[in-house]
């Protein structure tokens, strides 16, 4: 007998014991997924949101029921990683809730693709999913607090608990983040994007202001010379713009090692073709100095005389063979 | 031989199932207990070095972000500051006639702020993970970065390790500190006299991101060129540490276009002063009919500045408090011009722009006007001490021979060497809001 209220004893701890690796374990869960999340995503230099109807709108993700819904690309110097969300085929149903995974992105392959690999962090039996990532702040009912320019707001709820995950990624910088497609290629935007007020500096806008984590075995090839320029037409293009106002190349003027110069082919609003060098911009031979785009308000194009540009004393403006005004 | 069944006695039988009883129980209890060691335990394990990964990489983020915060703002105490500053080779005495923002971005400030840390760093949520920056492949703990030297913008980077080296990030700090934004408006260039002439000359920057240096560069900026770019800066002789903080001067043009350039800039337009500088009629209106061209940039009032009153009051007393606005004639016998002086700022908020040394710019449509005049070779109620009013350099020597102050204003100079010092500019590009023009 006395054995036996032994074993009972023992048999009523292991199950507790049992009970409470059970419960510890799905706190464990959150804790670990959250971990890997972080660990995934902090260094990202470029997020692509490929689902532009249900982000940011403090609504429950509930359509299309039971199918995966790629979120978000995050880029990152080491890596490309995808979050993806699998909608609850009913909030009602204990075994088709949703599912919250970041996968590995490799270099061919979208996001849905990698839904039948193993996912690097995953968090089951979800429901009343929403989520937020913006360069502006934002504030929803739901969240229990303001959202942060370039923060990763989860929410949802599991097991009858409300579950907020915060991510802040404080190597995102304006203009690192896209609308629409996957986009593998790399630098397809030039990183200097930024919309700046008055006594703002030049370092890249984010979440820090000039913070950035970097690759230290990465080599940045820069553009052009010291000594190049315009009239020995030593000077690389880094934007090029043609009379009609078109880019005929992406703008690559960030790269340039020695600064860049503008010059004026036409009144365009993104400015005329630029070069990478040293600006002798008014300078005999060299291309004249844009006089901006409200003063002189006709659409000129580039012609002899034309008060687009302005040179030094005793030159003027002439078209050249490149349609580019220079001072002669 | 056989034992009759009914022969076993029945106590014997019941310990018996006891036993199997017991033996069967345990079985299960091991065989559970171990099933939960494998699927719960075991995972926990593993995902322990995980979330430690996590916990790691978070640390090291959450250090930097701080790091960050010292190099924008060098926000320490004041026993920080003496040990830094005696680290910096400045002396208390020196500290007191140099700026603060002198130590915001300034690699010098931060290397040293390592150094009286002892290279040792934890951030409050996870005081337990000590960090420690660790040297790159040049063997410095911290190197400055610039267009010309690894394509990064002007700054500084570092890698920060925890103790075993085994989770590390590198960052790259931009200088944030040194330049400011030119709003898009339509400007003026030159000063009142030629308002309305021929010779006015009126410009715009609508989608150009212009940024002009908030203060003029000083020789410690010269120093870490020669240091870190020896083939740019060619010739350059490294200035004494007791000048580190003075606006740098005795520096030809040619040198001067070659400084900028190692910092991806350009030397500052004299269009482009005169757009930080004068005063606009309302900052609301970026379309101005007319700009307005007042003498100085801190106020359209000027009738009420010392500087006005100076030139047209004969009863005017000079006051040494005068100094902290301007730095003219009369203030050198008080002492030092102030490093990174910020007695006065224009509506843009650049520092620097009357007094003090002279400054030479490039002027494209006047090449005669390069040299801003207002400066401490002047007696406050000298006309030079007025917005757009500049003299010629030829950008070569420092003598009263290499300048041309013209025959607009009565100059008497006595001095035989001039302190010439300059800023840069430079411009970004903004593509996507390009084709956006109001």
């Amino acid at each position: 007998m006395k054995i036996f209220l032994l074993m009972s004893i023992f048999l009523f701890f292991s199950c507790n014991q049992v009970k409470n690796f059970i419960r510890d374990s799905t706190v464990r869960d959150l804790e670990i997924f959250e971990a890997l999340l972080k660990a995934n995503i902090l260094a990202s230099n470029k997020i692509i949101i490929l689902n532009n109807d249900d982000i940011n709108t403090g609504k429950f993700i509930v359509h299309p029921p039971n199918a995966w819904l790629p979120l978000i690309e995050f880029h990152s110097f080491k890596k490309k990683t995808c979050l993806i969300y699998k909608v609850p085929f009913s909030i009602n149903s204990k075994d088709q809730l949703g599912t919250i995974a970041l996968f590995d992105l490799p270099v061919a392959g979208g996001c849905l693709e990698q839904i039948s690999q193993t996912p690097i962090a995953l968090i089951s039996n979800t429901i009343n999913f929403s989520y937020v990532l913006s360069d502006e702040e934002q504030k929803h009912s739901i969240f229990p607090q303001k959202i942060s320019a370039f923060h990763l707001a989860l929410y949802f709820e599991r097991q009858k608990k409300e579950k907020f995950i915060l991510i802040p990624l404080p190597n995102l910088k304006s203009g690192s983040l896209f609308f629409g497609q996957s986009i593998l290629s790399e630098e397809i935007y030039p990183v200097t994007y930024s919309k700046k007020l008055r006594f703002e500096s030049s370092s890249s806008s984010g979440l820090i202001p000039g913070f950035n984590i970097i690759d230290p075995n990465q080599k940045i090839k820069l553009l052009g010379d010291y000594n190049d320029n315009y009239s020995e037409r030593t000077a690389v293009i880094c934007h090029d713009v043609d009379e009609n106002c078109q880019n005929i190349s992406n703008f690559e003027c960030h790269k340039c090692k020695y600064g860049w110069f503008e010059t004026v082919r036409g009144q365009c609003p993104q400015g005329g073709p630029k070069f990478c060098g040293i600006n002798h911009c008014g300078e005999r031979n060299q291309v004249a100095c844009p006089v901006g785009l409200k003063v002189i308000k006709d659409n000129q194009a580039c012609f002899n005389g034309s008060k687009a540009g302005y040179c030094g004393p005793g030159l003027n403006t002439v078209c050249d063979e490149n349609k580019i005004l220079v001072c002669i | 031989m056989s034992v009759d069944k009914e022969q076993i006695p029945p106590h014997t039988s019941r310990r018996t199932k006891i036993r199997i009883l017991f033996l069967v129980m345990l079985f299960l209890i091991l065989v559970g207990i171990g099933g939960v060691y494998r699927v719960f335990l075991g995972p926990i394990e593993l995902s322990d070095n995980i979330v430690r990964e996590a916990v790691f990489t978070e640390a090291i983020v959450s250090v930097a972000m701080d790091l960050h915060l010292l190099w924008r703002f060098a926000d320490v105490n004041d026993l920080e500051k003496e040990k830094i500053s005696e680290c910096m080779g400045i002396t208390n005495q020196e500290l007191k006639n140099i700026d603060r923002s002198y130590f915001q971005c300034n690699p010098d400030f931060f290397t040293c702020y390592i150094k009286i840390k002892h290279n040792q760093f934890s951030s409050t949520q996870f005081e337990r993970i000590k960090l420690t920056i660790i040297p790159g492949d040049n063997s410095k703990i911290v190197e400055v970065t610039s267009p010309l030297i690894d394509g990064y913008p002007y700054g500084i980077k570092f890698t920060l390790a925890d103790h075993e080296k085994i989770n590390k990030s590198t960052f790259q700090f931009e200088d944030s500190c040194s330049d400011v934004y030119l709003p898009e408006r339509i400007y003026a260039e030159g000063p009142v006299e030629k308002a309305g002439t021929v010779d006015d000359f009126r410009f715009d920057n609508f989608n150009q991101a212009i940024y002009v240096d908030k203060f003029l560069v000083t020789f410690r900026d010269i120093k870490e060129w020669i240091d870190v770019d020896p083939m740019g800066s060619e010739g350059m002789v490294r200035p004494e540490q007791s000048l580190w903080a003075q606006p740098a001067h005795h520096i030809s043009e040619k040198k001067m276009k070659a400084f900028c350039a190692f910092r991806g800039k350009q030397l500052v337009d004299a269009q482009i002063f005169d757009a930080m500088s004068f005063y606009p009629p309302s900052l609301e209106d970026p379309y101005p009919i007319l700009n307005s061209r007042g003498p100085y940039p801190w106020t359209k009032k000027f009738k009420d500045s010392f500087l006005f009153m100076a030139m047209h009051d004969p009863k005017f007393n000079f006051q040494i408090d005068f100094c902290k606005q301007v730095f003219t004639k009369e203030c050198i016998s008080s002492g030092k011009y102030k490093a990174h002086d910020r007695g006065h700022v224009t509506w843009s908020g650049v520092f620097q722009v009357m007094g003090g040394p002279l400054e030479a710019m490039r002027n494209i449509r006047s090449p005669k006007e390069n040299l801003k005049a207002s400066s401490y070779y002047f007696l406050a109620k000298s006309p030079w001490h007025q917005l757009g009013r500049r003299a010629y350099w030829d950008g070569v020597g420092f003598s009263d021979s290499n300048i041309e102050w013209g025959n607009k204003f009565k100059t008497e100079i006595q001095d035989l060497d001039f302190a010439i010092a300059f800023r840069c500019m430079k411009k970004n590009a903004n593509p996507f809001e390009r084709g956006k023009v109001k």
